[in-house]
């Protein structure tokens, strides 16, 4: 009964819980995110969204409750060992490695530590770490040509525009092999054109199999993507469902509009 | 002139192992030995390399832990009569461990803190040197022990090629995925953790090459002077080391070569110096400081402001 | 051990902590102000030491004179030291690492400054404060003590003045927590940093002056003085007026219990051990100021 339960759910959370001094910043959320969908979580400014990507991804410690990855305890984990697991993100202000290449920086989603050529090997540049190179480059090369960076393989990423830039974020993302791809605010800063690029390339991923989890501010982006909308206000969740339900509930629209009077 | 600078990349390094390989016929027994420091002095260089350049942890602590390379070298050789070759695995050992344990400082501290934590670590090994008398002879100083080889051109040639190749792994390194990490960690450690860096690991690593290059340094020091002090251990040496890997560019490989050269073989050039050698050294690294990284400062906003927008 | 040569001990701690927390007090400043340690801090207290002794010991200057002198001379080197180096590299956001590289090389050059101006041998000028044992009831002690903790006193009480009740103060506050609103205000950026640099300098200067008759000058000595300066500043929470004075005494008076219950060859290492213990375990020290970082 339980097994039947979990399986399909790539994400849980239950009774999640995080406390800065005396402020609650994310106050008992229970989340669940199901293989193959694209969720949202919106709220106000403040209300505690991207402190979920944090505790998700274990930057910040979990002060109450649990997160389940694919029915594995992973709250506690080191963020690495989390990545490893299959769980990849991008951040609100972009954090790419501005001085090396974008070849380097979507091979930097292979991480470090998690098997592989070791020191050793590197130095004394074993056939098994030419082949791991080798191996490596080819497949960085594919996800750089599906998310459609080919063409600049080999500038430094700064150079880039900054609508490229968030689109190698997420291409250092999916070369970590993610299972669940956490997005935060993904479209910020960006123009209509490249927004419609996005969704393309976010629709494109999921059609590949790997869920997908966005922070959003865009009603449009959201309602276009979303098969599920989590709420959040004041770090609880206030609301959940699909687009439609969401846009007419009344706690929602009080929340993003405030009450009539005050 | 990018011709000039394809053909310097690939053939940086052989061109200056060729040179130093020249050296001997060419200098009076005093110049030639200024360059085996020089030579003895790019191998610590290019651990910082590493530690500095491309992960981007300070240190303060190279000069000790080349003392601990050298001292235990010395004591090995004296004490237990261990041969030569026995006694350098058994100094670049126990200088790797000792500089292991260093790093685990550096998981939950970094810039000052660290670099704090580094200079402590100097201190430390400096007073157990001194005080340590049974073992170390303290402020008489250490002697008597053999060298790495049984001549002193013997050691240079093995110096030479070693550095050659301790230089080449050092660029592999660079260019791995390890390097990447490492570099990774310095610009931007919480990225890189998330995107499956096992920083703590990267960090330790670090350490430990660098350690291992500073124990191996250590002991081609001894080899060569044949007499160990605890002055010769000071925060300013590790200074020293900072400047060479500063001025080579930090993460450029043939550079630090070339500037750890550069930086021992100067004072002797210029003799009205040797008083104040660090006085010109230090203001040169501030000037270096402050014209260069001010103007690449201000080129990379330029680059930033014209191509992206925010 | 009787209670008055405890007391005897202590005082003689807390005198030497008071001169670690002023050096220790002037990172902290300098910390707020622009987020980056200043590893020249013991050095410039080096140098405070040594132009006493060329005004009072060399040139025979009367003390208090040699002493405002001396004071005026450190705060304007510290003010150029801002002007001329770490401000233009905070206003291009040159790498907080190639900055401090910079503190230290300028720790480097000072150094040796002092070494070709006034030679390695250590040194040091006529004790003002005379050396004769005072006796206390019993408790015995040299008059520099008494006199360090007086002036040390006082300079804290004018210190936290100018901080707090001084609009200069407000403004340099205002610039230690928010570059921009504080620009945005009309305070200059520039010139509340210099302003930072010339205090703090002239407050480790303090401690240079003052420091002479425990310990003779010598041009390394601010190697050792700065460690154990961030050690006061790390134990008492970075940023934390407070935290820093009571971490520099916590700092002084350890090393001087241990130098006289075990043995002072090792009190350096010791001081070192407590504080890399302290940073692994508390490394928001005891008055943990705020320091989050933005995620």
């Amino acid at each position: 009964m339980e097994m039947e339960k979990n399986s399909g759910v790539v994400l849980r959370t239950e009774g999640l819980t995080k406390r800065f001094g005396g402020l609650v910043a994310v106050n008992n959320l229970d989340l669940e995110v199901y293989e193959g969908q694209i969720c949202a979580l919106i709220g106000p400014n403040g209300s505690g969204k991207t402190t979920v990507l944090n505790l998700i991804t274990g930057i910040y410690p979990v002060d109450d409750g649990r997160i389940e990855f694919c029915g594995e305890q992973i709250n506690g984990l080191p963020s690495h060992a989390i990545c490893w697991r299959g769980i990849a993100r991008t951040f609100q202000n972009i954090r790419i490695l501005g001085s090396q290449t974008v070849f380097d920086n979507a091979l930097l989603g292979k991480g470090y530590g998690n098997g592989g050529a070791g020191v050793f090997q590197i130095m004394f540049d074993t056939a098994k770490h030419r082949r791991e190179r080798a191996a490596f480059a080819e497949e960085v090369d594919e996800v750089l040509k599906f998310v459609g960076l080919d063409d600049v393989r080999s500038e430094l990423a700064r150079n880039l525009p900054y609508g490229r830039q968030r689109i190698l974020e997420i291409a250092r993302a999916l070369v970590t092999r993610p299972k669940l791809l956490l997005l935060d605010e993904p479209a910020a800063g960006l123009n209509s054109a490249e927004i419609y690029t996005l969704m393309e390339l976010i629709k494109k991923i999921n059609a590949t199999g790997i869920s997908v989890f966005v922070i959003e501010h865009r009603m449009e982006l959201v309602g276009e993507l979303a098969d599920w909308v989590f709420v959040l206000n004041y770090g609880s969740k206030i609301a959940e469902g699909t687009f439609e339900e969401i846009k007419e509930n009344p706690a929602v629209i009080e929340a993003y509009l405030g009450k009539g009077r005050d | 002139m990018n011709n000039l600078r394809v053909f310097w990349n690939r053939y940086g390094l052989l061109i200056v192992a060729v040179l130093l390989l020249l050296v001997p016929q060419f200098t009076t027994q005093y110049e030639f030995y200024v360059v085996q420091r020089g030579v003895q002095n790019a191998m610590l260089v290019l651990g910082l390399v590493i530690l500095i350049g491309y992960t981007g942890l300070m240190t303060l602590g190279s000069a000790a832990l080349l003392a601990t390379g050298a001292y235990t070298y010395g004591i090995l050789l004296l004490r237990l009569g261990w041969p030569p070759l026995l006694g350098t695995i058994g100094a670049v050992l126990v200088t790797t461990l000792v500089g292991t344990l260093l790093g685990f400082p550096a998981f939950r501290l970094s810039g000052p803190f660290l670099v704090v934590t580094t200079v402590g670590f100097g201190e430390i090994v400096r007073i157990l040197i001194l005080n340590w008398e049974p073992l170390t002879r303290g402020p008489y100083g250490l002697s008597g022990f053999r060298a790495v080889m049984p001549t002193t051109r013997g050691v240079y040639y093995v110096m030479v090629v070693v550095l050659a190749l301790l230089a080449v792994v050092t660029e592999r390194i660079g260019r791995s995925r390890l390097g990447l990490a490492m570099k990774a960690v310095k610009e931007d450690e919480v990225a890189a953790e998330v995107m499956g860096v096992n920083v703590r690991r990267v960090k330790l690593i670090s350490n430990a090459l660098t350690a291992a290059l500073a124990g191996l340094s250590g002991v081609f020091l001894a080899s060569l002077t044949g007499y160990l002090n605890p002055d010769s251990f000071t925060a300013n040496e590790s200074t020293t080391y900072l400047l060479m890997v500063v001025m080579g560019g930090m993460s450029n490989v043939v550079g630090s070569v070339i500037s750890s050269l550069f930086v021992t073989v100067l004072p002797e050039v210029l003799r009205f110096l040797a008083e104040s050698r660090l006085l010109v050294y230090s203001l040169i690294l501030l000037v270096y400081l402050r014209i260069y990284h001010v103007r690449s400062s201000k080129a990379r906003a330029k680059s930033a402001g014209s191509r992206g927008r925010s | 051990m009787s209670v008055g040569l405890w007391i005897q001990i202590i005082l003689n701690g807390v005198a030497m902590g008071v001169l670690y927390s002023l050096p220790a007090l002037g990172i902290s400043l300098i910390w707020n102000a622009t987020g980056l340690f200043n590893f020249a801090q013991g050095d410039l207290l080096t140098l405070g030491g040594y132009v006493m002794l060329t005004l009072f010991g060399m040139m025979k200057l009367p003390y208090i004179v040699s002493f405002v002198l001396t004071l005026a001379v450190m705060g304007l080197v510290g003010y150029f030291i801002s002007r001329i180096y770490f401000y233009p590299m905070l206003e291009h956001r040159v790498h907080p690492q190639i900055i401090l590289i910079g503190t230290v090389a300028a720790s480097v050059f000072i150094r040796n400054l002092i070494l070709v101006i006034w030679g390695t041998m250590p040194t040091t000028f006529k004790n003002p404060f005379g050396t004769k044992v005072m006796n206390l009831g019993g408790i015995f002690l040299m008059p520099h003590v008494i006199w360090i903790l007086g002036i040390a006193a006082g300079l804290l009480i004018l210190l936290q003045y100018i901080l707090r009740g001084t609009m200069v103060g407000t403004a340099m506050r205002a610039v230690a927590q928010n570059q921009t609103a504080a620009w945005l205000m009309g305070i200059r950026n520039d010139r509340m940093i210099a302003l930072t640099f010339c205090m703090s300098t002239a407050i480790a200067a303090v401690s240079g002056i003052l420091i002479t008759p425990i310990i003779p000058l010598t041009p390394d000595m601010g190697g050792l003085i700065s460690v154990k300066a961030m050690a006061a500043v790390l134990i008492g929470g970075l940023g934390s007026f407070s935290g820093t004075l009571i971490g520099g005494i916590a700092v002084g008076v350890a090393e001087t219990v241990f130098a006289t219950l075990v043995t002072p060859t090792y009190k350096d290492v010791f001081i070192f051990l407590v504080l890399v213990a302290f940073l692994l375990a508390r490394p928001g020290g005891i008055f943990r100021a705020h320091v989050s970082e933005k995620v």
